[in-house]
């Protein structure tokens, strides 16, 4: 009798091929999903991965960890970019976010994304966020 | 909104309009996806939940008339503070909004809350800091 090896399914597979990846170029990744597909490959925070150009959709909240940056982003069609952002009550753990850490994102736009960390992060990202609203002239605030 | 298919078996075979769940276990961004495209709005609204596990990772941003009954909130690590996020505008992008709803007898797994101060002081004092 031969020990049968568990299979993986197909969409299993192809989430651990994801995982697995350190590059994402002009693609649209849906944050939630790609949370669910590092937690199931035992990663508890997308690390390590640049994406460029890329369309990143919730809804969700990213918590912005060690090592990640923002260049050239617009991070939400929102005026005011506070709108983006959520104060921890915990400084030890955070639990309903998706964990980013020593990530790049080129250029990237975030639609129905929001942003959290510590109060540092939070600063910056007050001061230095790219909103569409600027480019657009748009001032419509999402739900 | 981008078409992005269900995370799980159990979310496709939500009916995301339906207003009383009874068991079954779901991821809220799924469902709150699936709400907002067959036409359910802007926000989970006037639905009954019990018995229930509703996975992350999620914010949910609690509005008016939501309460939660014999509710687990999931592993807090013994401070509800831990899964508690003040927004800081006045608008939660990225968080699903929730009004009108009760969630009995309800699991939660990878949730976070946000909302008023009020209703975040008031979870922290009734669920407690361990």
């Amino acid at each position: 009798m031969t020990d049968q090896t568990p299979t993986m399914s197909p969409e299993e597979a192809a989430g651990r091929a994801v995982v697995a990846r350190t590059t994402f170029e002009k693609e649209a990744i849906w944050l939630p999903q790609l949370a669910v597909q590092h937690w199931n490959a035992g990663q508890m925070a997308i690390d390590g991965k640049t994406f460029t150009d890329c369309l990143i959709e919730g809804p969700a909240v990213m918590a912005v960890m060690n090592g990640t940056h923002f260049d050239s982003c617009a991070m939400g069609t929102t005026t005011d970019v506070k709108n983006l952002l959520y104060r921890p009550l915990s400084t030890t753990k955070l639990a309903g976010v998706v964990g980013v850490s020593s990530c790049r994102f080129v250029r990237c736009r975030f639609v129905q994304v929001g942003f959290t960390g510590q109060e540092a992060l939070l600063a910056e990202l007050q001061g230095g966020i790219k909103s569409m609203a600027g480019e657009t002239g748009s001032a419509e605030p999402e739900a | 909104m981008t078409e992005w298919p269900s995370t799980s078996p159990a979310s496709r075979n939500l009916d995301p309009l339906a207003t009383a769940f009874t068991g079954g276990r779901f991821s809220l961004f799924d469902f709150y996806r699936a709400s907002v495209q067959a036409g359910g709005g802007v926000m989970i609204e006037g639905r009954s939940f019990t018995n229930c596990v509703i996975e992350g990772p999620a914010l949910m941003l609690v509005l008016d008339g939501v309460h939660f009954d014999s509710t687990n909130f999931g592993p807090t690590g013994g401070d509800m503070r831990n899964m508690l996020f003040r927004p800081m505008g006045d608008v939660g992008i990225g968080a699903i909004p929730v009004r009108n709803c009760t969630f009995t007898g309800c699991q939660f797994q990878t949730l976070g809350i946000t909302g008023n101060d009020e209703f975040l002081n008031m979870l922290v004092e009734q669920v407690g800091v361990g």
